[in-house]
């Protein structure tokens, strides 16, 4: 029984955004870790969204089954990050220049916006087809 | 008047303060009236039906809960044990509000206990098992309406 109208979608984009969330957030987090469990700078990462289909399409049905969508995976950001000169640094080399991650701080910005953006959408979807479902409610009530 | 006491005492049970789904999970009582009320409106008797509420709303403030014995009462009902009947359609709706406000007192004990960080999903869950015994309730007020308009024939 589905009374809510698409909310399977909507359930899973909800999460499929926290992911990117915690992504962002992580990417954000080590933006000047030099050095990661592999002795390498920490490495930016990227979320791939897919889309599957949630259910079956039932035969001879003119509504066909919802996508939803699935974390196809948490892929790292091969670029090579900046070299920074800090001969001080630690993990600075026999030239005094250290391999710092490639997190761009204002790309992570931007995309810690649309994620959250993206969130708030897909909340306001479920806030509305909860609407719908509840007029639909009061077609039966009086006055 | 235990049938008027009884429609307004339907608001009641509200779990942890949760709005209306924490209503409809710990509304099993309220569930009961439903079913009792049906029961009487299928026998179509004025005393029937006030004494199935009467019955219903001592359940609720004794605190009885669950759905288990919908079966069985539904099966009381005379003609009401076939497949097909309507009958057993209003208890299959009841299994399904039941199961969703289930589902989401799950989802609610699984936040409130550290065991999930799903907040949407409890949230969701919550807003279907309230929609899911919004319906309820609106099949229940139309059984009810046909009963008064049964009770007002003149003969």
């Amino acid at each position: 029984m589905d009374l809510i109208p698409g909310l399977s979608s909507t359930a899973s984009a909800l999460d499929a955004e926290r992911l990117r969330m915690n992504v962002v957030a992580e990417n954000i987090a080590n933006a000047f870790t030099t050095k990661g469990p592999n002795g390498q700078p920490y490495q930016r990462k990227i979320v791939a969204f897919e889309s599957v289909l949630s259910g079956e399409t039932q035969a001879g049905s003119t509504q066909t089954a919802l996508s939803s969508v699935n974390v196809r995976g948490v892929m790292s950001d091969s670029t090579p990050g900046k070299m920074v000169y800090n001969p001080g640094h630690p993990d600075a080399n026999k030239d005094g220049m250290v391999l710092m991650p490639n997190v761009d701080m204002s790309r992570e910005m931007v995309d810690l916006i649309v994620s959250s953006r993206a969130y708030e959408a897909n909340a306001q979807a479920a806030r509305i087809a909860r609407g719908m479902a509840k007029t639909a409610l009061t077609i039966g009530s009086k006055s | 008047m235990a049938l008027l006491d009884a429609i307004s005492g339907f608001g009641g049970g509200n779990l942890f303060g949760m709005g209306k789904a924490g209503g409809a999970a710990g509304g099993g009582a309220q569930l009961d009236l439903v079913k009792d009320m049906q029961k009487a409106i299928d026998s179509m008797s004025p005393k029937n039906v006030a004494s199935a509420s009467r019955n219903a709303q001592q359940d609720m403030l004794s605190g009885a809960t669950g759905l288990d014995s919908t079966r069985s009462v539904f099966a009381e009902i005379p003609g009401g044990g076939g497949a097909d009947s309507f009958v057993s359609t209003l208890s299959d709706l009841v299994d399904s509000v039941d199961a969703k406000a289930k589902a989401a007192e799950q989802a609610n004990t699984d936040i409130m206990t550290g065991k999930s960080d799903n907040i949407h999903q409890a949230m969701i869950s919550m807003q279907e098992a309230s929609i899911s015994f919004d319906l309820l309730v609106q099949v229940r007020n139309k059984l009810v309406d046909s009963y008064k308009e049964l009770s007002r024939i003149t003969v």
